[in-house]
């Protein structure tokens, strides 16, 4: 079909060819990512019995019990600013970093480049908990146990491999003409990355910048070993008291997991919008 | 490449790598300088005690482990094989921007919002055989002899758990897409000179510009599979019967046992497993090469 | 020329590992290791684990401890309470630290996370502080230790709790299924199951793992030689060949597949099994008394009316589960002043009215024998008197799992006990992975 050159055939093999995906697209984001979502916000106006006892069903009766849990929660508030400090600071810190070592690695070729690379590359594949006892020494060490700063560090650590790998990627695939220009202009190495380097990667930065802080966000099991006392707690332990061994509440967990999901929610929404949408305003592609 | 060439340059790039050399060797060699030396020991709460290749005598003879190795290779396969391809083609796809396209971006993205504990809740309930939706699902359609314990039972564990980890393919779609909007535009217009249908542009120019963030994702596809171990915890602990048992867990559940040793003996394999993953996937994406 | 050109370039990297690494020894040297206790103002600081917190039963006890505590010891002690949801969670965070050389200087936990910590070399002994108060070490049931003492008489826990842990049943669905009495035997449990299931009810709510093993063990001990075999110390006891053991368990097999408890049950928690219990679709449930606040409807959605339809009995067979020290208190303290700090808290913890107050919160009796006056006892709750009265009639008495085999076991054990259940394994398959995993344990 797309062979002959006739307007007609064009045009039908264009419209088969953009009308199948679309469906596919449609049929599996219904199923695979709405239906959880409406799950979730469904069963946080349920009651326990029927959390437990019915799927996908509408709540009967309606039950607010959950929210005002979560919002009854002592120190709620505390732990949702927490995790927000620990997570701003941790993306920025490990863009920052990531940036600065994906950059010389993708671009310049120096001796141990590979190695460096290499190495770096090895901390994505690592079990983290493998980890554990290795990095409880090393807080306690540096005298950050129980404290925002140790865990802000080990987030920063933790997550700062897979960014390399993927800003390694970006640095990779754009174009170096720019670059070069300015090297010619007499531009120095941190002016280039600023002033060339980072504006036309900002669709990676956006995208960057959403992965770790959801992956931060959303980390519990260094915040549970790292810290504990009501000041340092993150939401992520704060929502686990609606669960013990023999007790559970799951209305108020799922009221709080629902809060607890808006942040980054709205944070990736507007977000991303907007930088993608400034980016390529006025632009069409096709 | 540039070649450096000059002095100034070269104290730039030392400062420029100083901060992640610094906290990858606080983090990362250090702890795994202590999972390759103490994978020569017998170390629990007890003891510390240098025992020679015993642990790797153990894991290589060790059922739960050599289950672990399959389910994990399942794993990376449907990651490197199935999540990646759909999700790039999903960015393709919704990077011609017809009607609603953001709306799709968003909905296909948000399940990586949702946490892992929310996630695990969701499913168990989902493939519940009492009240679970799969099941009431299959029976409305009448296909009551397809229903299962999902979760529980030896022959449909691993498949269910799988299936519910699809959500990924917004994760490389979300990478792939904005890989997409750097493509410069004088491409596509000169094909469009050239009379190119949309199938021709995405396989002469789309496609091939993708190769290196394609190769980028399979390796954070391997990636994903080798280092959380929550999901599949929440879900079925490994088990049943070791049916779903994962590298990743199996080091969690040796080293909550404790035997610190032979969990950090499997947590070297798994290291060294998602090495051999990469060097693959380079050679195969031809990630060294540089483009024209 | 080349030789300059070349070392420049060799630079950057070999720099960067080098200062990293200059940097990381230094921050080491600098730092101290863990801190130190003694606070500026004499006041000495005591750290605290704990998961006895959010919906746990065991918080509004914690609360009472902790301000009894404080009250007492104003000026002296100050209490640094970590609370850390979920107690896997909780032990999994003591223990990392533990590993690193730090323990708490009080902690709770069940009898595996005490065996670990003792493991670890860094925890109190105690006996020396019983010695040195009589009326202290005498007020507590000569059984107390006995789990927790080690092959030299050392302790290094000090248990608070004692259970019997019987079988719940709802009278209501009983007498709708035309059953008078709670069955004494297995053969009378499975014919009482099947009037229920023949009524239309689920005889009894099983999960995956703590009701299960509740069961077992229930199944396990009432056999001919299988408390003893329970009861065998120092993890001596093995599964294959043990003839009570395959009995037992093969007995619970049977009744699952017979389809006694409710669908689906190998892939539910105990939240699912206790909810179909509580709002009385199921007419069984084995728990131990620390259910009883459930049963009410205290921080659980119990059905209207449940707590008057419930009654609380020994296992059929004559046994019951008996156990003191499912969980304890331990003390990591590591200097003089800690650890009396330390001390004092677990004797005010075990002192008579604080033993009251576990039986009227938790409702569960303690590990110091309490004589009640009157209107104390009537305070007691009904369940709670039922299971005390009936326990010391069982033939067998016997420890649970948790007590007769170490965490790793119960790892394994809930890992293949669906695929058992389902039968593609046998017995022998699923008792050589237990005995396996304990060889593994005990290497």
């Amino acid at each position: 079909m797309s062979e002959r050159r006739t307007n007609a055939a064009l045009f039908s093999a264009d419209t088969a060819f953009r009308t199948v995906p679309r469906v596919l697209v449609i049929a599996l984001t219904t199923v695979f990512t709405v239906l959880p979502l409406i799950w979730l916000v469904l069963s946080s106006f349920k009651t326990n019995t029927q959390i437990v006892t019915e799927s996908l069903t509408l709540p009967n009766p309606w039950n607010f019990q959950g929210y005002r849990d979560a919002m009854q929660m002592a120190n709620l508030h505390i732990s949702f600013l927490n995790t927000i400090i620990v997570s701003l600071s941790s993306t920025a810190l490990t863009m920052i970093v990531a940036i600065l070592s994906a950059y010389p690695t993708a671009r310049f070729d120096f001796t141990g480049n590979r190695m460096v690379t290499a190495i770096f590359t090895i901390g994505i594949f690592v079990p983290l908990t493998a980890l554990t006892v290795p990095i409880v020494i090393l807080i306690r060490t540096l005298g950050l146990y129980d404290t925002k700063t140790g865990l802000i560090l080990t987030y920063t650590a933790l997550f700062f491999p897979i960014t390399f790998v993927v800003y390694r990627g970006f640095f990779l695939s754009i174009p170096r003409d720019l670059e070069s220009a300015a090297q010619i202009d007499g531009a120095g190495y941190f002016t280039t990355l600023v002033k060339i380097v980072l504006p036309i990667s900002v669709p990676a930065f956006a995208t960057v910048i959403v992965l770790v802080f959801i992956r931060t966000w959303n980390e519990f099991y260094y915040a549970f070993l790292l810290t504990g006392s009501p000041q340092h707690r993150t939401v992520q332990m704060s929502i686990r008291f609606f669960t013990s061994a023999f007790d559970f509440n799951f209305p108020g967990l799922f009221a709080s997991l629902f809060l607890v999901m808006i942040v980054p929610i709205i944070l990736y929404v507007v977000f991303q919008e907007k930088v993608v949408s400034g980016l390529t305003a006025g632009a069409t592609k096709y | 490449m540039t070649k450096l060439r000059n002095r100034a340059l070269s104290r730039s790039i030392f400062v420029s790598l100083t901060p992640a050399a610094v906290l990858f060797t606080l983090f990362f060699v250090y702890p795994i300088v202590t999972l390759a030396w103490s994978s020569f020991t017998i170390w629990d709460l007890r003891r510390l005690e240098f025992a020679g290749i015993e642990n790797y005598v153990r894991m290589f003879g060790d059922r739960a482990f050599l289950m672990g190795v399959r389910n994990t290779a399942i794993w990376v396969g449907v990651a490197t094989l199935l999540h990646v391809p759909l999700g790039v083609y999903i960015a393709v796809t919704l990077s011609k921007k017809f009607v609603g396209w953001r709306v799709f971006r968003t909905l296909f993205f948000l399940p990586n919002v949702i946490s892992v504990a929310a996630w695990s809740m969701m499913y168990r309930s989902v493939f519940n055989e009492r009240y679970g939706m799969l099941n009431a699902l299959l029976e409305l359609v009448g296909l009551d002899q397809l229903t299962a314990n999902w979760l529980a039972q030896t022959n449909t564990a691993l498949f269910a758990i799988i299936l519910s980890w699809f959500f990924n393919i917004g994760f490389y779609m979300i990478i792939t897409m904005a890989e997409i909007a750097s493509i410069p535009h004088e491409l596509y217009e000169a094909a469009d000179i050239d009379g190119a249908t949309e199938r021709q542009k995405d396989r002469f120019i789309t496609y091939p510009i993708l190769r290196k963030i394609v190769g980028t994702c399979m390796v954070l596809a391997v990636s994903i599979s080798l280092v959380g171990f929550e999901y599949v915890f929440l879900m079925t602990e490994g088990g049943p019967a070791n049916q779903t048992m994962t590298l990743p867990l199996y080091v969690y559940r040796m080293y909550r046992i404790p035997q610190y040793g032979y969990s950090n003996t499997i947590g070297l394999f798994t290291l060294l497993f998602g090495f051999a993953g990469l060097l693959l996937i380079h050679r195969g994406f031809r990630m060294h090469e540089v483009d024209v | 020329m080349t030789d300059m050109r070349k070392t420049r370039r060799c630079a950057p990297m070999v720099r960067a590992l080098l200062m990293s690494l200059v940097l990381m020894l230094s921050i080491a040297a600098i730092l101290p290791a863990g801190g130190q206790a003694q606070a500026a103002d004499g006041v000495v600081d005591l750290e605290m684990t704990t998961f006895w917190v959010g919906t746990n039963p065991l918080r509004p006890w914690k609360e009472i401890l902790i301000e009894e505590f404080e009250r007492q010891y104003e000026g002296v002690y100050r209490l640094n309470v970590i609370e850390i949801p979920g107690d896997a969670q909780h032990a999994d965070r003591v223990l990392a630290n533990a590993a690193a050389g730090n323990a708490p200087d009080i902690t709770t936990g069940n009898v595996g996370l005490m065996q670990d910590l003792r493991d670890t070399g860094l925890m109190l002994e105690l006996t020396q502080y019983l010695d040195a108060d009589p009326e202290w070490r005498d007020s507590f049931h000569p059984n107390a230790f006995d789990y927790y003492y080690t092959a030299d008489g050392e302790l290094y826990a000090l248990p608070y709790s004692r259970d019997n842990v019987g079988i719940y049943y709802n009278t209501r669905l009983f007498a709708e299924a035309g059953i008078d009495e709670f069955p004494r035997t297995w053969d009378g449990f499975f014919a009482a199951s099947q009037q229920l299931v023949d009524n239309g009810t689920i005889p009894f709510a099983m999960d995956n793992g703590w009701i299960f093993g509740l069961m077992m063990i229930n199944m396990i001990g009432t056999q001919p030689g299988g408390a003893e075999w329970l009861q065998t110390r120092n993890y001596e006891q093995r599964w294959t060949g043990s003839r009570p053991a395959i009995a037992g368990a093969e007995l619970l097999r049977d009744y699952i597949q017979a389809g006694y408890t409710q669908r689906g049950a190998m892939a539910d928690g105990y939240p699912q099994a206790a909810t179909l219990f509580l709002q009385g679709d199921a007419a069984m449930i084995a728990n131990g008394p620390w259910m009883i606040n459930s049963i009410r409807g205290i921080g659980a959605e119990a059905m209207d009316g449940l707590y008057d339809e419930v009654n609380y009995d020994i296992s059929p067979g004559s046994g019951i589960i008996s156990i003191f020290g499912e969980a304890a208190f331990a003390s990591g303290a590591s200097t003089e002043e800690t650890a009396e700090g330390a001390v004092a808290f677990l004797k005010l913890a075990t002192s008579r009215e604080q033993m009251i107050n576990q039986m009227l919160i938790v409702t569960r009796p303690g590990t110091v024998p309490v004589e009640l006056n009157e209107e104390e006892a009537a305070q007691i709750d009904r369940l709670l008197v039922a299971i005390e009265d009936r326990a010391p009639g069982a033939t067998y008495a016997y420890p649970h799992f948790q007590l007769a085999f170490p965490q790793a076991v119960w790892e394994e054990f809930t890992n293949f006990l669906p695929a058992f259940i389902e039968g593609s394994i046998s017995t022998t398959e699923f008792f050589n992975a237990l005995d396996d995993r304990l060889e593994s344990y005990l290497r």
